[in-house]
């Protein structure tokens, strides 16, 4: 399982990339893995607006249907749409292909860890 | 063994719990003269089976009903003929159930027949998806009106004062217990402007609930309506009552409705006092996810054969608990067996003849009408409003009808709270013959 040290992450397993004044969301590799096969994941829509910790998808596997929660806040302006067809993206490369939208940051922030404070979090 | 709850002693504990000396104190609150004691009652002495299947048979051979009366009464509920092979398949033990199979290793036949339902009931509607029903068209409205709400993530729901009386009712109060706005736009007698419809959505509304052809049977263009949905984003959310029009008319898929929804009674289900009926729920392939109920969906097993099973669970309240999309896991099975059935035998044009058929009637009638009585404005499918002079020339032309083994129409008072008494809801079907016009207005010379 990998926790790449250039992303913050939540207690709700999503993953944050801040590049400027955007973020990129995505779902952890724990994430993915305790899911198992992802099948269907809902994306915002374009323009909304969403809270820090305010679901802004769904991701829909074999076992379970999970909201996904917002790291910081923000105006949505991008989603994956690769993964209207390949929602299995998101467990192959949770990371990077897998990643499910873009936002321009707002006001407000969850509780975001560090890759070695998240993987202590993991173990406890 | 006899099935004995309660002792002597059980009943007299409760008895002084509650404070009442015994059972008789607590029908204290029935006057007396309406008490019945024990060996009051003068009754004769005990009938044969034959002596009473006898008497009762006389007795129900004085009722008056659809089947031996000429039946003009719609309203949502509709007299269409149902052929007898309809009620031969769903009695058969593998279909005779009003449940949902979950299993599909044991119900291929019944989930393949709701799949069929599905795809018809799709065609019919020019709606890309449908689910495998709901109880009725009320609830399907209420919960099409939830759905926009969902899809929009917007609260306010507007509906058209022209559909039906109890699809309104049943919908605000759904909306009753939630927050964000629900109103009626008053389209004044009959009316079919929609620019006033038009005129009261805002950026703030979820959906539009308009009935089509209305629940005064009047057919009229949504494009315009649609065109200021989408300006709004907004879904458009069509209701009906007899889906047979839609053999002959456009389909509310064709005038561009996001969610369609009504009633599947007109498919081969008898009126049976107003149930069961059956729901149907119908919306873009975009927003199957946020669809109530259960839906059917054709898949392969692992030896790559064709099988059918309920899909798209995860909506659904067994799996996604709180956050299901309704509290509906449950549908009418049977009854969309028995509409599939009906759809099967009668085929398209089976359906377009009985179609048209029953928007002939009307229309034969209507044009024949007298001049002390007019019939709503505009295009009708087989249901209209007809005006008398008042409430009295109206109900000395129904007591005539009544006397003549007719039911010529509903008192729109009776449905619609506070209209003038001087109107009568009036449908048609493929079971009206022209014999049957030809008495209907024989008999409205009364009304004069």
């Amino acid at each position: 399982m990998t926790i790449p040290a250039d992303l913050k992450y939540t207690k709700e397993h999503e993953w944050v990339r801040i590049e400027g004044d955007t973020a990129t969301f995505g779902i952890s590799d724990h994430a993915q893995e305790a899911l198992g096969d992802i099948v269907f994941v809902e994306l915002p829509e374009i323009g909304r607006t969403v809270d820090a910790g305010e679901a802004y998808a769904v991701v829909e596997s074999v076992k379970a249907v999970s909201d996904v929660y917002a790291p910081v806040a923000g105006e949505i302006i991008e989603v994956n749409n690769a993964l209207e067809g390949e929602s299995e993206l998101v467990n192959t490369d949770p990371y990077g292909a897998g990643w499910i939208a873009k936002v321009k940051i707002g006001e407000g922030s969850a509780e975001l860890l560090s890759d070695h404070e998240y993987n202590t979090f993991l173990e406890e | 063994m006899r099935f004995l709850p309660h002792t002597g002693s059980d009943r007299q504990a409760m008895l002084d719990s509650i404070g009442v000396s015994g059972m008789h104190d607590l029908f204290a609150d029935i006057p007396s003269e309406f008490h019945v004691e024990k060996g009051s009652l003068k009754l004769a002495d005990a009938l044969s089976e034959a002596g009473i299947v006898r008497k009762f048979t006389r007795a129900a051979e004085k009722n008056h009903n659809a089947s031996n009366s000429r039946y003009f009464l719609g309203g949502g509920t509709y007299h269409h003929f149902v052929p007898a092979a309809v009620d031969y398949v769903i009695s058969r033990g593998e279909f005779l159930t009003a449940y949902t199979p979950y299993q599909p290793e044991i119900s291929q036949g019944t989930l393949q027949a709701l799949f069929e339902f599905q795809t018809m009931i799709a065609r019919l509607t020019g709606m890309d998806v449908s689910n495998a029903s709901m109880y009725e068209a009320a609830t399907a409205t209420a919960e099409a009106a939830l759905m926009a709400r969902r899809v929009t993530r917007k609260s306010r729901v507007l509906m058209a004062g022209s559909v039906n009386p109890r699809y309104r009712a049943v919908t605000a109060n759904y909306l009753s217990r939630l927050d964000g706005e629900y109103a009626e736009v008053d389209m004044g007698a009959f009316g079919t402007d929609l620019d006033k419809v038009i005129a009261a959505m805002d950026e703030q509304t979820a959906c539009v609930i308009v009935q089509y052809p209305d629940f005064y049977g009047s057919v009229y263009d949504l494009a315009p309506l649609h065109a200021a949905c989408d300006a709004n984003r907004c879904l458009m959310v069509v209701a009906f009552s007899d889906i047979s029009a839609f053999a002959l008319i456009e389909s509310p898929g064709a005038m561009g409705a996001d969610i369609a929804v009504g009633s599947g009674q007109s498919l081969g289900i008898p009126m049976g006092f107003g149930g069961p009926h059956l729901g149907l729920f119908t919306c873009k392939q975009k927003y199957v996810r946020q669809m109530p109920g259960r839906v059917c969906g054709m898949t392969s097993d692992a030896n790559g054969k064709r099988g059918f099973v309920l899909t798209l669970s995860t909506r659904e309240q067994h799996i996604r608990r709180e956050k299901a999309t309704s509290n509906i896991c449950s549908n009418q099975g049977l009854m969309c067996t028995a509409a599939a059935t009906y759809m099967t035998l009668m085929g398209d044009a089976g359906l377009a003849t009985v179609a048209r058929h029953s928007a002939a009637a009307l229309q034969s009638l209507v044009s024949q009408l007298p001049a002390h009585v007019s019939a709503a404005a505009g295009a009708h499918y087989n249901e209209t409003v007809l005006s008398f002079a008042g409430y009295a020339a109206r109900e000395r032309f129904l007591l005539a009808t009544r006397n003549h083994d007719m039911f010529a129409g509903i008192p729109l008072e009776q449905i619609e709270a506070g209209v003038d008494t001087r109107h009568l809801l009036v449908a048609t079907t493929e079971m009206i013959e022209e014999a049957d016009i030809t008495d209907f207005l024989a008999a409205l010379e009364v009304s004069l």
